[in-house]
């Protein structure tokens, strides 16, 4: 992930001063060859130094000045979008609320605070149907009130719940269940 | 990751479909081909899949050898059904009869006189039934029919019954229902039909939906409605003539009444959130459902004829499953109030307004286990069926409660079983299970002597629910 990031922004860079050297020396107009190509260089260098290492949403995450982690630790927390339940359960664990303030981080920063997210809500197969599209919405209600607690404004967040309509892992045994026991917040909507 | 990405895609995929046919240069003529095909071949897949066909998986040590003779038929060719062999059928599948199979018949009697009664008690069978076809003017099929008790050498019923030849099937199974309660002093079942659900993947992104109702033996199959979203939680109306259920369109559920003779559907609910578990008052006039306004769910009544919603439940925890007592007095109702999902009984008092308030608080009803849920009263009000949480990790079985005596009994024992129903008589009971493929469905008797199962040929098969009498 970081590899391949790393070598986009190469690619990204060199296309950049490509793209400057084409406009500077093909331009027809007499007036613009007085400076040749140099300072350009200097702007694509700088570009190289600041892409590779660090995704914008991270560092509008970093620019809240709300979490105190690595960028790298941030950047995991933020791929995390999915938080696990145990059975009958809409309880959410420790190691989700240290996700979820990242999220929510995000959400309420320069860059995320136009987004609106879906935050769905599955359970596993096993208990009835009807009871269990209860637990799903559950599970994403659970979700969205830490969200909102964090600041996040509460009609930006969309709840659907789809019980156990919807599985990871249509397997049934106990790992599949353990997947699909989930709420997960979809961005980009 | 990966699956992240796909589900935020999946939307798109599915409602790309129509575009292939509009972008496509394909002349009208090869269109309407290639329509015509389509169509057929789907009304044959249909017709052929759709069909339950019932398998004993546990018989009944104690059933009642009975003889039917086929029926006598004097007229030109074949009649529409083999009747005869539609009443065997229905009393074989009710588990209380052992019908002497067609080729141990040693005479085929269709009126008194020609009934030998020795010949049947030296075959061991109690029961027999004869009975005579008749094409009348104006192609009204005439079945007399009339059943004999053979140990005591006289007639115990004697009657008539008519219709066209496509009720030949009903006709049947009202036989059947007067053969079992003149033997058994128990309504029959065999008229009743059930809803049901199926639901087809068709690819990682999308599952055809069907809601469709068939006669009780799983004959005569018809969808009333199919979707690429979700349908859950049928429920009849209690005079049998319309359904209410839950249907998702674009990811939202709503609750929709569909009138099963015109096919008419009409919007009830479409809130915020979830709409869920509808369920008809037992006079007909209100809807008992689940909204949860995207955020607690609770238990509300909708009066139909002034359309005024009342809220009964007002809880955070889950208030779900809503079902009426038999009564009209009070709703039996899942909530994870106390820590864990158990049913509840609300006593309800209704106004002449439309409006319903609820009457003290909710009683607590079943404490066996961690996990009751779906709970539905029998029809004489005495005992509860629900799903109840055993031992075992995917142990989700078919219990009964008597409500009196507070025995409390397991029926079954297969896996991730779902969604009971009560027969109209209180004698069986329908529910979903997850065979080795497929969801499927499961009868059992309520004394638990009697299974049987009704796996569809292909996909799963879920959401039952058993019809009241239907006249």
């Amino acid at each position: 992930m970081q590899m391949h990031k790393y070598a986009r922004s190469i690619l990204l860079a060199s296309a950049m001063v490509w793209v400057a050297g084409c406009a500077s020396t093909g331009g027809n107009s007499a007036g613009q060859v007085d400076n040749e190509a140099k300072p350009v260089e200097v702007i694509t260098e700088e570009e190289v130094v600041v892409m590779p290492v660090i995704d914008p949403a991270v560092q509008a995450v970093i620019d809240t000045g709300k979490i105190s982690a690595s960028a790298e630790e941030i950047e995991g927390l933020l791929q995390q979008n999915e938080y696990h339940f145990p059975f009958d359960s809409s309880e959410l664990k420790d190691r989700d609320y240290q996700a979820l303030d990242v999220q929510a981080a995000y959400l309420t920063s320069s860059r995320g605070a136009a987004e609106k997210i879906v935050i769905e809500g599955h359970t596993d197969e096993r208990g009835t149907r009807t009871y269990n599209l209860a637990l799903g919405e559950r599970r994403a209600n659970a979700v969205k009130r830490y969200l909102v607690l964090k600041g996040v404004a509460a009609d930006r967040i969309e709840v659907i719940s789809y019980g156990f309509e919807r599985p990871v892992d249509p397997a049934h045994n106990e790992t599949a269940w353990a997947q699909n026991r989930r709420a997960i917040i979809v961005r980009g909507n | 990751m990966s699956r992240s990405i796909s589900r935020i895609t999946s939307p798109r995929n599915t409602t790309g479909e129509m575009a292939v046919f509009s972008q496509g240069r394909i002349s009208a003529w090869f269109t309407m081909l290639l329509l015509a095909v389509l169509c057929w071949s789907s009304m044959a897949r249909a017709a052929g899949s759709e069909e339950l066909v019932i398998r004993i998986t546990q018989g009944n040590d104690r059933a009642v050898p009975v003889a039917i003779a086929p029926f006598g038929w004097k007229g030109r060719g074949l009649l529409p059904e083999d009747m005869s062999g539609i009443v065997a059928n229905d009393l074989r599948l009710s588990g209380m009869f052992d019908p002497l199979a067609k080729n141990k018949l040693l005479s085929f009697p269709s009126r008194e006189d020609e009934v030998v009664f020795g010949d049947w008690r030296k075959q061991g069978v109690n029961y027999l039934l004869i009975g005579e076809v008749s094409l009348e003017p104006g192609n009204v099929y005439r079945v007399n029919f009339q059943l004999f008790d053979v140990l005591r050498q006289r007639s115990i019923l004697q009657s008539t019954i008519a219709g066209s030849g496509a009720q030949f099937r009903g006709m049947a199974h009202r036989i059947s229902d007067r053969v079992f309660e003149k033997i058994t002093g128990i309504p029959g079942a065999f008229s009743s039909r059930i809803l049901y659900v199926t639901a087809q993947r068709q690819s990682e992104q999308r599952t055809d939906y069907q809601l469709n109702y068939a006669d009780a033996d799983g004959f005569r199959p018809q969808t009333i409605f199919r979707s690429k979203e979700a349908i859950l939680s049928p429920s009849w109306s209690p005079d049998g003539t319309k359904v209410a259920y839950v249907a998702y369109e674009n990811k939202r559920p709503g609750i929709y009444i569909q009138d099963l003779r015109t096919g008419k559907r009409q919007l009830v609910s479409k809130e915020k959130g979830i709409n869920s578990s509808p369920s008809w008052s037992p006079d007909g006039t209100k809807l008992a459902y689940m909204l949860s306004f995207g955020d607690n769910p609770n238990i509300f009544v909708r009066d139909l004829r002034t359309n005024k919603l009342s809220q009964l439940t007002r809880h955070f925890a889950i208030d779900a499953e809503p079902s009426w007592f038999p009564d009209g007095k009070s709703i039996l109702f899942t909530s994870n109030r106390g820590g864990s999902a158990q049913l509840y009984k609300l006593n309800i008092k209704a106004s002449s307004d439309g409006s319903v308030v609820a009457e003290g608080k909710p009683e607590r009803l079943t404490y066996e286990g961690r996990f009751n849920a779906r709970g539905k009263v029998f029809p004489d009000g005495k005992s509860l069926v629900m799903v109840h949480k055993g031992k075992g990790a995917a142990d989700f079985n078919i219990a009964v409660l008597d409500l009196d005596t507070k025995r409390f009994r397991k029926l079954t024992s297969t896996r991730l079983e779902d969604s009971p129903s009560v027969s109209p008589n209180g004698r069986m009971l329908i529910y979903a299970t997850q065979g080795r493929e497929h969801g499927e469905l499961g009868i059992v008797s309520v004394d638990g002597s009697v299974q049987l199962k009704l796996p569809s040929a292909a996909g799963d098969v879920r959401e039952p629910v058993w019809s009241p009498v239907i006249q």
